[in-house]
């Protein structure tokens, strides 16, 4: 593929250079396939492969953009697209900030992460993973949902500065499992991401459903009074909250947009617990990692909370451009953050649900819909969903009905107990629209003291 | 209106039913273009046009379906194959064989929105100077950011399928926002928004958007509501009467009516993502969903929305359906598989025709349930300020800020852009960082007043997401103000 985007970027930058046209190039190819499972059969099998360009046209100031969808190889398509955003800058006013085309440098291509097996993955290769990992579990009222994702990008930027062409490749995999009860409409989830096919193992999955569906067939069902709670979010709920802070946290758009509850005399301050660690870091290849950015921009490590401290803000080439400072590599379709580690050996579910409790925990493994309700002061809201436990002091586990929590994210992670000392990374993909590979290396558990829970169910 | 490539398309769905195939459509966009635009502090940040081309095909075999999309006509025999054999592999591992519902063919269905002036033929300078007269209304002193966005669609869809339908549709859609951001007295931003509302009888061209009460009108008045918020007190913590303007009982209506009334949801196709619904296949007829003035319909006749569409994508003509008749749950969302199963399942006929529910984003994705125009249909408790006379506690909220909902739509927590505090029968003051939560069946059963038809907006919802491959929507809600009792505000 790195050679047809070659091909086309030639053709299109030699097109716009006689027409004096100062153009960006970006080229995507996504292939796509998903299997999907509903009441314990493939509701739908799907697959895709498209391809795009999007072309910004830079008349001084002024920019004009325009993206089609047609075939790699059609290059008298991408030629009208060049001229249909030339057309638009035309017409489009200057902005009262200065925007430059980056000089792209020279750089290797980025298909280190690329695995054919995970491309050509089959619907029986999912059919095959779904079945071992759920293998024996599904009794009479219960039923399995959940997908297996898998797929390639291919994506390569230029522009008419000079003839050096950015490319980056790379698969991504994800096989989400749901055991749902008919009649009381529990749900328990668990998940795992790829890179690589070889780093499948549905027999982690089991072990994980199986543990939960135990509790979810044998415990009491109970609606938790609503009030503060010690709790154990899992893997994938730590992820949900960390995530708002590549919006509303350490973004510096969002900074510049007063929608951040980070502010700039917080930078070097202790604002979180010091347990708490989050760096964006390409260097862990199971966050699906750009070695570049759109600009050329080598990424290395960021760090962003250290110990607790406020380390930086990201900054992207636009808002640079706009309000002054260094673009730090942020122009990537998906970041690599890493939540760091911590000392505590419950590293398993079984671990945690062996460990002493000294008061009452909840285990609160997913959020679901998340929302914000104030950007600025970094309030969020959700509900729990997907295997949430009661664990008592005195040892014994409930089932608790959904809730509904409503906290803000510096109070939250102000209070971190403890965090596991194992990690896993969590697929946080987006599949809307063009293939996008995103996936957060996160600790198994992480224990927050004083969460407020303000809901609590009365059935599922 | 023709496309060159329809015997082409009909000779490969030929090819798909000699091989095996119980049923085979495909859905071909052979003009498909959009145009964004984004105005930051008066200034176009970003023009974007796009221009697609592709098919999507879906095969049901041996009892499951197949899909496969493709952005290229160049490897027909590839693509239609594609989705054959998912199918075939797909049906190693069902439970249920799908069977489709029966209905009349299409024959030569056209459906074309109605439009006086395709967004896509005023030129883009006109467009400019347009939404910068409107960025001036927005330019005060008090206004840190102003933000302008506007979005038109035109996409021209060929539906084929292998029973020997044949439709097209020729869809604009236009959407546009505009935004003001204000620091509060605490040096917290506060926003007040407002989108482009339709009239259900209307059109829905560019010449929408010069109507000055459609948008152009909304500016000075939601720059005068973020003032008056910048200064306000917080909502207090208590529980009172809601009374929700259209600006945010669409949503209201949107989450925990449209989305639990889904009938794939309901069926469980949609556990491992977008989530289930509270709602039981024995409910239909019986539950009391809200109090008796709750009349919603899924309404996708109406003359002028997003949510209205000619047929869906199983070719099935648009209707309108009664959801909940004075309170009491009567029908759902639904297509020609679900009835079918939900029928099945139920032991009994409950569904006995496809609702037309049945939709894709575009044709990278296979079609689900998908909501219409869900209304709410007025009532006859007079205008807003007639609520508000007859209210003795309350609150009256606007603009949605943030939403979250539960995983079965059962519960759910709102946050407003604004609030204004009722006492007594009055409009006492407005407060900032209005929020609203409660179980969904307590509080549509709460609801007091429903306001008469002059109090009803047509809001379009322009980013619905739902489904995996994910998808997003376009659709309407036409809601009139609504009141509920004894609700909780303020965390």
């Amino acid at each position: 593929m790195k050679e047809t985007f070659a091909l086309a970027a030639s053709e299109l930058r030699n097109f716009a250079r006689e027409r004096n046209i100062t153009a960006e190039f970006y080229f995507h190819r996504g292939i796509s396939k998903l299997v999907r499972f509903a009441n314990s059969g493939v509701s739908s099998n799907t697959s895709e492969d498209t391809f795009s360009l999007d072309v910004d046209v830079s008349l001084g100031r002024a920019k004009g953009s325009f993206s089609t969808t047609t075939s790699p190889k059609d290059i008298d398509s991408m030629k009208i697209a060049l001229l249909r955003a030339a057309e638009i800058a035309k017409f489009a006013p200057p902005v009262s900030f200065e925007r430059k085309i980056p000089t792209l440098p020279e750089r290797l291509p980025d298909d280190r992460n690329f695995d054919q097996r995970i491309q050509n993955m089959t619907t029986a290769d999912a059919l095959e993973l779904v079945g071992q990992a759920t293998d024996d579990l599904l009794e009479e009222g219960l039923s399995l949902a959940g997908m297996v994702s898998s797929g390639a990008i291919y994506e390569a930027k230029a522009n008419t500065l000079n003839n050096n062409l950015l490319y980056h490749s790379g698969t991504d995999a994800n096989m989400e499992l749901v055991i749902t009860s008919d009649k009381e409409k529990w749900e328990i989830q668990t998940s795992q991401s790829a890179v690589k096919f070889s780093q499948f193992a549905p027999e982690e999955i089991r072990e994980e459903l199986a543990l939960l569906l135990e509790q979810y067939k044998n415990r009491e069902r109970v609606s938790v009074p609503v009030g503060d709670y010690e709790v154990v979010f899992g893997r994938d709920a730590i992820a949900n909250l960390i995530n708002y802070f590549n919006w509303i946290g350490y973004n510096g758009r969002s900074l510049r947009h007063d929608m951040s509850f980070l502010r700039e005399e917080d930078i070097g301050k202790q604002v979180f617990s010091p347990i708490l660690t989050v760096v964006d870091d390409p260097g862990f290849s199971d966050t699906y990692p750009y070695a570049f950015d759109m600009n050329g921009i080598e990424r290395q490590a960021f760090p962003l909370i250290k110990e607790g401290v406020f380390q930086n803000f990201f900054w992207n080439k636009e808002t640079c451009e706009e309000f002054g400072g260094e673009p730090t590599g942020h122009d990537v379709p998906s970041l690599s953050i890493a939540i760091g580690s911590g000392n505590t050996p419950v590293n398993t579910l079984q671990d945690l649900l062996e460990a002493p409790r000294e008061k009452d925990i909840l285990f609160i493994p997913y959020l679901h819909y998340m929302g914000i309700v104030n950007a600025p002061k970094g309030i969020v809201t959700g509900s729990t969903r997907f295997g949430a436990l009661y664990l008592r002091k005195d040892g014994s586990i409930a089932v608790p009905y959904n809730m509904r929590f409503t906290a803000s994210l510096r109070d939250l992670f102000s209070n971190i107990k403890w965090i596991s000392q194992r990690r896993a990374s969590l697929n946080l993909s987006n599949l809307y629209g063009r293939r996008n590979p995103e996936a957060m290396l996160t600790p198994r558990f992480t224990c927050i003291e004083k969460v407020p829970i303000t809901l609590s169910n009365t059935a599922f | 209106m023709n496309s060159i490539y329809l015997p082409l398309l009909r000779d490969q769905l030929s090819r798909l039913k000699e091989a095996g195939a119980e049923y085979a459509d495909v859905r071909f966009h052979d003009y498909d273009e959009s145009e964004s635009l984004f105005f930051l502090q008066g200034e176009l940040r970003s023009c974007e046009q796009n221009s697609k081309f592709g098919l999507g095909v879906r095969v049901l075999c041996d009892g499951a379906w197949g899909f496969a999309s493709a952005s290229s006509l160049s490897d027909l025999d590839g693509t239609f194959q594609r989705a054959f054999n998912s199918a075939k592999e797909a049906a190693k591992c069902i439970e249920r064989p799908v069977k489709l519902a029966e209905r009349d063919v299409l024959q030569n269905a056209r459906f074309k929105s109605p439009c006086k002036k395709d967004p896509f033929d005023v030129p883009l300078e006109k467009k400019i100077d347009f939404f910068k007269s409107v960025d001036e209304q927005l330019r005060k002193d008090f206004v840190k950011q102003r933000f302008l966005s506007y979005e038109s669609e035109h996409r021209q869809i060929h539906f084929l399928d292998t029973e020997g339908s044949y439709g097209v549709r020729d869809i604009v859609d236009i959407f546009a926002g505009m935004r003001v951001v204000g620091i509060d007295v605490d040096g917290l931003s506060q926003e007040r928004t407002y989108n482009l509302t339709l009239d259900p009888n209307g059109t829905r061209g560019w010449e929408l958007l010069e109507d000055p009460k459609c948008f152009y009108d909304h500016a000075e008045r939601i720059v005068s509501e973020l003032q008056s918020v910048l200064s306000a007190p917080i909502c207090p913590k208590d529980v009172r009467s809601v009374i929700l303007k259209p600006g945010i009982m669409f949503l209201q209506t949107h989450e925990v009516v449209g989305h639990a009334l889904e009938l794939d949801r309901i069926l469980g196709y949609e556990l491992s993502f977008a989530g289930g619904s509270f709602v039981r296949l024995e409910d239909f007829g019986s539950l009391r969903y809200g109090s008796d003035k709750m009349n919603v319909a899924a309404d996708a006749t109406m003359p002028n929305s997003p949510g209205s569409f000619g047929f869906d994508d199983d070719g099935v003509p648009c209707r309108n359906v009664t959801l909940i008749k004075n309170g009491i749950l009567q029908s759902a969302l639904t297509s020609r598989q679900t009835i079918t199963e939900a029928n099945e399942k139920a032991g009994m006929i409950i569904f006995d025709r496809s609702g037309a529910s049945n939709r894709a984003m575009d044709f990278t994705r296979p079609p689900i349930e998908r909501m219409t125009n869900i209304n709410i249909l007025p009532g006859t408790d007079g205008t807003l300020e007639d609520i508000v006379r007859t209210t003795e506690k309350g609150i009256i909220m606007d603009g949605d800020r943030s939403w979250s909902i539960g995983s079965n739509r059962e519960q759910f927590h709102f946050a407003c852009e604004i609030g204004w505090l009722v006492e007594g029968g009055q409009i006492t003051g407005i407060v900032r960082n209005p929020t609203y939560s409660s179980a969904t069946l307590p509080f549509w059963r709460s609801m007091s007043a429903v306001g008469n038809a002059s109090t009803c907006q047509l809001v379009q919802v322009a980013n619905c997401g739902k489904g995996l491959p994910s998808q997003i929507m376009r659709l309407g809600h036409c809601v009139p103000v609504c009141r509920f009792d004894n609700v909780q505000i303020g965390l």
